[in-house]
């Protein structure tokens, strides 16, 4: 496979996988309650807390692992609510096409540009926030590039043989989408499915530490804010939350990137 | 020129749709917030009396059918009313009309200066495919990519506010101070560089990313070959012939992406307390203000429609093989 040709995408992979373990294993690995309050505030790093202390006392590594945690988990889940709508959109679309067609790629195109993050802060503030909400309204906001993707690809999928053949013998319509047009667009919709990741995260650590994150858990982006306020006398207050950040999405821009010269060579760069 | 004035009307109708749809979405969100608009947007009855509660209703005719309010609400804004930030004690309109203006500067001076560098980027990365350099400015790009806006900003101001000391930590002029002409402008330039780089290195990498790729499928072209074989100097065939070609499809992406560099400016203007729509947005926030908030959301929607609008027309004169008559 063109995948293990792709060095950086194989690095991404390793990066995604170790951190996602992290994630995963976070109640055991992480040192500390991250919410515990410890005796030293904004202690340097040291052996007992390898990247410090919060202005809380809380040590800074175990804040991070479980940070990784909920930003991983918001990322995923509203990279999948991107990734649906943008099928249930663009699907119907680029099959149907006529009038259909025209009216969901206007609906597409209003929302592709809408501010979306000042949608988010603004029903975030008003309706308060949770995890589940943040996965929803980002995830119900970034739909649109992955409808006109996926129905590009229906589009051109739809008059190929094997569409044709199906429906001579008399398969139906949402047979012939979810059994013999979907699979083939798949290597399309896989690399955003990675590249939406990356940017949900970057979205939720941005409302985080604008104030409108949820409260009540332990992110990245929230950690952040209060740096803003001591990294005058803690610099590793604001370099380890931000570093993690960014190093998975880096990873997952990595991986995006090389599965789509992996599975699109259309789209390979030259 | 009739044809193009044409043009311009039409794309401008086109976008009322747009507005409308986005003065929709303030409206339900006002009317499926929890509670009485009225306490939502002014605040509790604290800040306001039960005299001036009531006319307030009836003024957004809270007791009438919600098309009628959908109207009242659009010919409110249509007056220029975009609401009363009770907190500031001043019309929504007037706080971000007076941010406008630092906004603008800190945007234009970082679009200006990640098309200039980032198309540095790229032409080089083109020009000098598949070496060392073109490597490195591949990594580079990417790394661009990635890093979260907010904490490019810390670590610049770690780096070279705390540690080096070269440049300020917050705001747009140095506080009782204030200097007038040239002097002036220096203090503000002093100040717009960190949240210049701040906001543009991911436009930067865009645009790197971008022109590269643009520019090599254009060196791959037939004219290309042409001008070599004419003799042409390197420099001509690489800036009048190719990178002339290469820009085009970055205007379309450079136009959606001015749209889209408010996020940014919110994030980069809380970092630097920059006196501007991003800073007032974080208030907001803070502030619950809602009526505030929902006038930002509508503002910067209206600014986007019309960057995108405007992007359209730069291109048709850019682009002589576009018409603007076809449907």
């Amino acid at each position: 496979m063109r995948y293990q040709r792709h060095r950086g995408g194989l690095i991404g992979l390793v990066v995604v996988v170790a951190l996602a373990a992290v994630a995963i294993l976070a109640p055991t690995i992480a040192p500390y309650d991250p919410l515990a309050l410890g005796d030293v505030a904004l202690s340097a790093p040291s052996r007992d807390h390898p990247m410090g202390t919060d202005h809380l006392g809380r040590d800074i590594l175990s804040s991070v692992v479980w940070g990784l945690r909920v930003s991983l988990v918001v990322g995923v889940g509203s990279a999948l609510i991107s990734v649906v709508v943008g099928i249930l959109i663009g699907a119907p679309a680029g099959y149907f096409r006529s009038r259909l067609d025209g009216l969901l790629m206007r609906a597409t195109d209003a929302f592709m540009v809408l501010p979306t993050f000042f949608l988010i802060l603004l029903v975030a503030s008003v309706f308060g926030t949770s995890i589940g909400k943040l996965i929803a309204l980002i995830g119900i906001t970034n739909w649109p590039p992955i409808a006109r993707l996926v129905r590009a690809e229906f589009l051109s999928l739809r008059e190929r043989e094997f569409t044709l053949a199906a429906r001579t013998i008399g398969v139906g319509h949402l047979m012939i989408m979810l059994r013999h047009i979907l699979p083939n667009a798949l290597p399309v919709v896989i690399p955003t499915l990675s590249l939406r990741t990356a940017g949900a995260i970057i979205t939720e650590a941005s409302l985080s530490f604008l104030g409108v994150g949820d409260p009540n858990v332990v992110s990245l982006g929230q950690m952040l804010m209060y740096a803003l306020q001591f990294m005058r006398m803690a610099w590793w207050t604001a370099a380890f939350p931000g570093l993690a950040i960014f190093v998975v999405v880096l990873a997952l821009n990595l991986v995006g990137d090389a599965l789509n010269d992996a599975l699109n060579p259309r789209f390979r760069k030259t | 020129m009739s044809t193009l004035g044409a043009y311009v009307v039409r794309r401008l109708l086109q976008s009322i749709p747009l507005v409308l749809f986005v003065m929709a979405i303030n409206f339900v969100i006002i009317h499926a917030a929890p509670g009485d608009p009225i306490t939502y947007l002014y605040g509790s009855s604290a800040d306001v009396s039960a005299e001036q509660m009531q006319r307030l209703r009836q003024e957004l005719g809270l007791t009438q059918p919600l098309y009628v309010q959908y109207a009242l609400y659009l010919r409110q804004l249509a007056r220029g009313d975009l609401g009363f930030s009770v907190i500031n004690r001043k019309p929504v309109l007037d706080l971000i009309l007076e941010r406008i203006p630092a906004t603008l500067v800190l945007m234009s001076a970082a679009f200006v200066f990640s098309v200039l560098v980032g198309g540095l980027w790229g032409v080089i990365s083109a020009v000098k495919a598949r070496t060392q350099i073109d490597y490195w400015v591949t990594i580079a790009s990417l790394f661009g990519y990635s890093m979260p806006t907010f904490w490019l900003g810390l670590i610049l101001i770690l780096i070279f506010s705390l540690q080096l000391g070269w440049f300020p930590t917050m705001g747009m002029t140095t506080l009782g101070r204030e200097r007038s002409g040239l002097a002036g402008l220096a203090d503000v330039a002093h100040h717009l560089v960190l949240p210049t780089i701040t906001l543009g290195m991911f436009y930067l990498a865009i645009y790197a990313r971008l022109i590269r790729a643009s520019m090599l499928e254009v060196l791959g072209q037939e004219f290309i070959t042409t001008a070599w074989s004419k003799g042409l100097p390197a420099n001509a065939v690489y800036y009048k012939h190719a990178l002339r070609n290469a820009l085009l499809p970055v205007i379309t992406i450079a136009g959606l992406q001015i749209g889209f560099m408010f996020t940014g400016a919110v994030l980069t203007e809380t970092i630097f307390a920059w006196p501007g729509m991003g800073g007032l947005t974080y208030q907001a926030i803070l502030q619950r203000d809602y009526a505030l908030l929902m006038g930002l959301f509508l503002m910067v929607s209206v600014c986007v429609i019309l960057m995108n609008l405007a992007t359209d027309l730069v291109y048709t004169f850019v682009d002589p093989r576009i018409r603007y008559t076809a449907s």
